[in-house]
């Protein structure tokens, strides 16, 4: 499933950039996404949680970041696994960052997800649907994070 | 399947205290739903706390006023086959003869059915329409919730951890009433495409006292589409109905899945809820007009 969403932030593109590449940062604005831990150049651990009605999911997740051109493009990669669900998650995810005019930055992310196992048989739609919702969530939570966020830091 | 502690209480309270003494312990019913969901390992309950050992959840009484009282652990086939509700209330008959298989509704019960919250079940369009209100007890309190403020997303209700679902109570419906539910599937077993649950009250003069409508399938939860309500107090026509139909339209977002589309979803949303509407007008004696 893909999941993609655009926004504009009044933030320099600068800015964005460097949130990006702030893991924890940017970790935090993931819904469910927890504990996030360097992992080597360019890598990380994560945990992330998902819950659909009676069913949680509980993955463990690596993040390697495969290309960057700075400050406009960044692609990723995501594997993760949760062993109680003997189910696995794959997502490619690219970020593209477009200066509008100073001080104001389109912010657009196209996300491709696969869920396999016990989990993947699990109604597709509802997943989703699910899965739009967190995007909304994490396009909601990184505006608000980087506009109410000093021009400093 | 994973280990869990099983539990056989004799009363609702002793029936709530063990839900609240457990991290994640869930309520069992007829386990229609349920044990799928376990035996597919996707839930890892604590604790399960059959239901079935309590006494008095699976009666079906008409009270002097008309008002009926279903008990959560009434099964299906019981709702489909109850002489009171196929006189009164066809159209929960109807929506139970509908669900699954014959199996499936010997052993699934309305209150399981209700709180496993699936946006496509057969139950909720109906008892949506016929503005149905359930009795939740918890280990401190109990409180009723009227059906349309139950659903909250795929799955999820209102139920506080320690809630247990004990009985559905469904208004009187004036005489005469017509009602219907309407099944968009692709074979008679299969979950439902789209459910709509549809109630029209008359008056002498055949102006409409009360409609009710239900949709199923076309959002996370079932929705309670309140523009029916403008149908009363005048004679149904087809223009009012097509009104309707189209807020029934604006406010369905579907999914889309291997069943259907979204676009077909929502397409056939405005399809069946006419057809739903006349259906239920002509249940209460009257051949709508198209003026």
């Amino acid at each position: 499933m893909i999941i993609e969403e655009k926004f504009v932030v009044n933030v320099p593109v600068d800015r964005v950039w460097g949130f990006l590449l702030d893991a924890e940062s940017l970790a935090s604005c993931v819904p469910g996404c927890e504990h996030v831990e360097p992992a080597g150049e360019n890598s990380y651990m994560a945990h992330m949680k998902a819950r659909i009605g009676p069913i949680s999911a509980n993955f463990k997740i690596r993040i390697d970041i495969s290309e960057m051109d700075p400050p406009s493009y960044l692609k990723s990669t995501m594997r993760g696994e949760d062993s109680m669900m003997a189910s696995n998650l794959n997502a490619s995810n690219v970020i593209d960052l477009r200066s509008l005019e100073p001080g104001k930055t389109e912010i657009c992310y196209r996300s491709e997800v696969t869920v396999l196992g016990r989990l993947g048989k699990f109604g597709e739609g509802i997943m989703k649907r699910k899965a739009r919702d967190v995007g909304e969530e994490f396009a909601r939570s990184v505006k608000e994070r980087l506009e109410r966020a000093p021009s400093g830091s | 399947m994973e280990n869990f502690e099983y539990f056989e209480p004799k009363t609702v309270q002793e029936a709530c205290t063990l839900l609240t003494q457990s991290e994640n312990g869930k309520v069992l019913a007829g386990g229609a739903s349920l044990v799928v969901l376990l035996k597919n390992k996707l839930i890892f309950p604590d604790r399960l706390i059959n239901l079935k050992t309590i006494e008095g959840l699976n009666r079906i009484e008409l009270n002097p006023q008309g008002e009926l009282s279903i008990g959560a652990l009434c099964r299906h086939r019981d709702i489909e086959s109850s002489p009171v509700i196929q006189e009164r209330f066809e159209i929960l008959a109807e929506a139970a003869s509908k669900i699954s298989s014959p199996p499936i509704r010997n052993m699934g019960t309305i209150g399981g059915g209700i709180c496993h919250a699936d946006p496509s079940a057969d139950f909720p369009p109906a008892l949506i329409a016929l503005e149905a209100r359930l009795k939740v007890s918890g280990s401190k309190r109990s409180r009723t919730i009227p059906i349309h403020e139950f659903f909250t997303d795929y799955y999820e209700t209102v139920l506080e951890p320690d809630e247990i679902l004990t009985e559905i109570l469904i208004p009187p419906l004036p005489s005469p009433s017509g009602g219907v539910y309407l099944k968009l599937d692709k074979t008679t077993n299969s979950v439902a495409i789209l459910g709509i649950g549809a109630v029209i009250s008359l008056d002498k003069k055949e102006n409409c006292t009360f409609a009710g409508l239900g949709v199923g399938g076309a959002a996370p939860t079932p929705l309670a589409i309140k523009e029916v309500s403008s149908l009363a107090g005048k004679p149904v026509d087809i223009h009012s109905i097509e009104a309707v139909a189209s807020a029934a339209v604006k406010q369905s977002h579907p999914i889309s899945n291997v069943h259907a589309s979204e676009d077909y979803r929502r397409e056939m949303v405005g399809v069946l809820v006419k057809r739903a509407l006349k259906q239920a007008l002509e249940r209460a004696g009257k051949k709508v007009t198209s003026s």
